[in-house]
């Protein structure tokens, strides 16, 4: 339970005077909420796993700029290749936290009931002008072939990501706006990277590709967008932890929680690009400062409100493309913990 | 060729040189090694091991070239028949083929018809009594079965003069005999030209007409014993005074050979 | 009492086990000392075996070997299955053979309605549609069958990489000459990890995604230890054969097919075995990562939406794969060369 609720819940009780009193203190240590959060003593390990990509650069930040530290927090970031392996050494109480993307082997592991709660979203999908797009040769359509999405039935579309990844959520959720779905085309796992070569070469026919591949595929003359912002405001990564660190040390976990939303705060408008983020996205990111300045305008939500409705979506998506090992809706309740977000919110404040 | 009516060597080989080099080394295997052989004699060569006995053995098969000298070898009237027929050591009978397939071989690469090649097949593993065995692979046979075929083999082809390298050295001894006692029984029927190689001085006496002695490093002619032992020989001969002397004497002038031979083995 | 087995040791040695299996499991040590536990069990257990072998009358010894060969990696299975029921390891990551073997029939009855595939197909519809002069039905059965993609790409990658791999190979292995200039070249092709050359495959095919390059990387896999293989079974061919067969009138090609082609033979096999072996593990890494069909990519797949049981299940269809094939090779091979010694 956060203190805020305690409080609330009280008030009934007890005079108004002494309620005025209350909020006055409570708004008091709103104003200079850092130090109302203790560092822990000694510090405590957190390990942490992650899929190296922009999307958890709340993590890189609070890393980089000390903001475990100051609450006391060991944090050990190991990067990983995918999600499964997180979710296996989760499970096995190696490692507490992982950045990981919400796919058919989460949901897998949920309906398994392996102990797992998402604890705060990752960067979100832009509402509007992703860079990612669903583009087709150019070729396609200066004939008439293609027109609208609908006409992608039975041709080559290009995905980055295997069967129940977060590159198939988006294939589908483009391929809905022509109301096909992935079994209506010719899937083709392909890394970004190949795509404009590919689509160049006619091997492909069409494919959803991120920044700067897109641009690239465009600029050249290649390829036309057919379809744009995918999925607008989608949260499909987050922050997973175990059932184990929740229950055996929340002190850390808040404090966690804590510093990414602190993090998120230092990384709004123009504060993204600061130098010392650059510096912190650079350590923990393969990449360079130009991809950064020019990569996707993704949503650090202040806030962290972790996207229920969001949630459900990418769970209808990956059991109606049958990569669940289950048939029925899995409840968000059980695989979200919010009370980490929302304390934190009550110690930062909403923005 | 020049046609005389006088008696010609079968094989006349003279003055034969023959130099390995690799490159860096220079083996010298035999030099001016020169040598007549009679039709219809069986001749055997002694000598330490590296005396260059094999090597003048596979000269006169065209197997080896020699570095100089000249070989003359009288065909014989059927110009369809080979040459030479060589007997290697046991283990070159081919193990991919079955014991009539073996001793076919020749006959089958001479372009010999089937049926026929079957026959004369056929007759030798009657003659070296391996009728049971006609269809097995080799592997399936003792070492002395395996050396039967072997002859068997090169006596089926029919040749000019029979080769021998060495065809008993890996036997045990009791094979050996026995062996020994089937060569002079099937050459006794046919007295075709035989050089045979041996390390061997006991089988030279007893298979042999006359016996070469070669010395080593290089291979060069020692000493050419007859002997005189009555024809036909069987294993008894062993059993006589006679054997025994020419033995001795052999082995007395290989003995200096050999013991040289080891000597510059022990250098190296 | 020599060589007998000594019927007290070997009555010691069973208490012995029963102790330490039965103090483990009183004092729950198995949680903490399972590899130790298991260890001694086994040097037990090759103990009691020893002990048991020499009082086996003769008559039932070559019996007895092959019960003891069988029934080792069934302990194997059931040591697995007791520590994941008494909960050494973790079922989740660790899922007991009986569940696996759940999840193999699962693979193999449970057609998947969304990609249109199962592990074997249905080949009992095969034959109908093949009988009806049906091709386009024969086409999209095999295009049901994980296991027909991977062992048509294995078949066809190994036919199109031995063929030309024994020619040239025995070409090498016959001439000094192209030996010298090819060898060099050979070798250094050959330590080059096949699936890193995949992506120059996918460059050279029409259809990248296609059948073509996930073959041409088995067919070179195979291709450079055919060869490799072939030159030195030519190479190491007892040189009295040759001149045997010189020496008999042999030459040019019929000293080839009669004495050198059966002479490399048997080395020509043992690369086709080991090239066999290569060629499976090459391709399930390529199915891994590259391709929609496949043994290899069922096994990654069910990983990556994590169902680890039937990841398992396609590991073991792909032993099973192996075993299998490198049986039917040997068979060939006896079938080819009846002359070795069985």
């Amino acid at each position: 339970m956060n203190k805020w609720e305690i409080q609330t819940s009280s008030c009934k009780e007890i005079p108004h005077w002494l309620l005025v009193l209350v909020l006055i203190v409570f708004s008091a240590a709103t104003l200079s909420a850092q130090q109302t959060v203790s560092p822990l003593v000694p510090k405590e390990k957190v390990v942490v796993a992650y899929v190296p990509i922009m999307k958890f650069a709340t993590l890189y930040v609070a890393a980089g700029r000390g903001l475990f530290d100051k609450y006391g927090l060991d944090v050990q970031i190991q990067s990983v290749k995918s999600g499964t392996e997180v979710i296996a050494f989760m499970t096995q109480g190696k490692v507490d936290v992982g950045g990981i993307a919400i796919v058919a082997s989460t949901w897998n592991a949920w309906a398994k009931g392996m102990d797992l709660k998402i604890i705060a979203p990752g960067a979100l999908e832009p509402i509007k002008g992703s860079p990612t797009k669903l583009l087709v040769r150019k070729d396609l359509v200066d004939s008439g072939k293609v027109k609208t999405v609908a006409d992608l039935r039975g041709m080559k579309v290009a995905m980055a990501g295997g069967p129940g990844s977060g590159g198939e959520y988006l294939a589908t959720k483009a391929l809905e706006r022509g109301k096909l779905s992935i079994r209506d085309v010719q899937i083709v796992p392909l890394s970004n990277t190949d795509m404009p070569a590919a689509l160049e070469s006619k091997s492909i026919d069409a494919g959803i590709l991120g920044s700067p591949y897109a641009d690239q595929a465009i600029g050249k003359g290649v390829a036309v967008p057919l379809a744009e912002d995918l999925t607008p405001g989608a949260m499909t990564v987050t922050f997973v932890a175990s059932g184990k660190f929740l229950k055996e040390r929340p002190e850390a976990a808040k404090r966690f929680v804590l510093a990414l939303m602190e993090a998120a705060r230092l990384m709004q408008g123009k504060e993204y690009l600061s130098p010392e983020n650059i510096k912190a996205y650079l350590k923990f990111v393969n990449t360079t400062e130009d991809a950064i300045r020019t990569g996707e305008p993704v949503i650090y939500d202040p806030n962290m409100e972790i996207a229920l409705e969001s949630l459900k979506d990418v769970e209808r998506v990956h059991r109606e493309n049958r990569r669940t090992e289950y048939t029925q809706p899995i409840d968000l309740k059980a695989v979200t913990d919010t009370s980490l977000v929302e304390w934190a919110r009550s110690v930062l404040g909403r923005k | 060729m020049e046609h005389t009516s006088r008696a010609l060597p079968k094989i006349r080989a003279s003055h034969i040189s023959k130099v390995f080099s690799n490159g860096k080394e220079r083996v010298e295997a035999l030099r001016d090694f020169s040598l007549e052989v009679q039709e219809g004699e069986f001749l055997c060569i002694v000598g330490p091991s590296g005396c260059g006995k094999s090597s003048f053995l596979r000269i006169l098969a065209g197997l080896l070239p020699a570095s100089s000298g000249t070989i003359e070898i009288q065909p014989g009237e059927d110009p369809g028949k080979p040459l030479t027929s060589m007997v290697f050591q046991e283990y070159a009978v081919f193990p991919w083929k079955t014991v009539l397939e073996n001793v076919g071989f020749g006959l089958q690469m001479r372009g010999v018809p089937k049926a026929e090649r079957l026959t004369i097949a056929q007759s030798w593993i009657e003659r070296v009594g391996l009728s049971k065995f006609i269809h097995a692979y080799p592997h399936q046979l003792s070492g002395g079965m395996k050396q039967r075929v072997g002859i068997a083999r090169a006596l089926a082809s029919d040749p000019e003069i029979l080769l021998m390298d060495e065809p008993l050295g890996a036997l045990d001894a009791q094979t050996r005999t026995l062996l020994q006692e089937e060569i002079l029984r099937i050459w006794e029927e046919r007295r075709k030209t035989v050089v045979y190689v041996t390390h061997s001085i006991e089988e030279a006496v007893l298979l042999g007409d006359r016996v070469v002695l070669m010395t080593a490093h290089p291979g060069t002619q020692k000493a050419v014993f007859p002997i005189p032992l009555p024809r036909p020989r069987d294993l008894k001969v062993m059993a006589t005074a006679e054997f025994g002397e020419l033995t001795y004497t052999i082995w007395e002038a290989l003995r200096g050979e050999v013991l040289k031979a080891m000597k510059l083995l022990g250098e190296t | 009492m020599n060589g007998k087995g000594n019927p007290k040791l070997l009555s010691l040695l069973t208490l012995l086990f029963a102790l330490w299996n039965g103090c483990l499991t009183l004092f729950h040590g198995w949680t903490a000392f399972w590899w130790l536990g298991l260890g001694v069990d086994f040097l037990l257990i090759v103990g009691i075996a020893e002990l048991i072998g020499k009082r086996i009358p003769p008559l039932y010894a070559p019996l007895y070997r092959r019960s003891l060969s069988v029934s080792f990696p069934l302990l194997l299975f059931l040591a697995w299955e007791l520590l994941v029921r008494g909960g050494v390891l973790s079922p989740d990551w660790f899922p007991p053979p009986s569940r696996i073997v759940q999840a193999l029939w699962e693979l193999i009855t449970k057609f998947d309605e969304f990609s249109k595939t199962s592990l074997l197909g249905r080949p009992w519809l095969l034959l109908g549609a093949a009988w009806g002069n049906r091709p386009e039905t024969v086409k999209e059965l095999l295009a049901e069958s994980h296991l027909y993609a991977t062992l048509m790409r294995v078949f066809v990658g190994f036919f199109l990489g031995a063929t030309p791999g024994i020619l040239l190979g025995m070409v090498m292995g016959v001439s000094p000459t192209i030996r010298t200039m090819i060898d060099a070249t050979l070798s250094a092709f050959y330590v080059l990890p096949k699936i890193a050359i995949f992506p120059i495959m996918m460059l050279i095919f029409p259809d990248p995604f296609g059948e073509g390059p996930k073959i041409a990387v088995v067919a070179i896999s195979v291709f450079f230890l055919v060869t490799i293989n072939t030159m030195v079974g030519v190479r190491d061919i007892e040189p009295v054969y040759l001149e045997a067969g010189r020496n008999y009138g042999a030459s040019g090609f019929r000293l080839f097919y009669h004495v050198i082609l059966p002479g490399a033979l048997p080395v020509v096999f043992a690369g086709l075995r080991i090239a066999l072996g290569t060629a499976l593990i090459v391709i399930i890494a390529v199915e891994f990562v590259r391709a929609k069909t496949g043994v290899g990519f069922l096994t990654f797949y069910y990983w990556e939406i994590l169902s680890p049981e039937k990841m398992y299940a396609g590991l073991v269809v792909v032993m099973v794969l192996g075993v299998l094939l490198t049986a039917g090779l040997k068979k060939v091979e006896q079938w080819v060369m009846p002359w070795r010694k069985p």
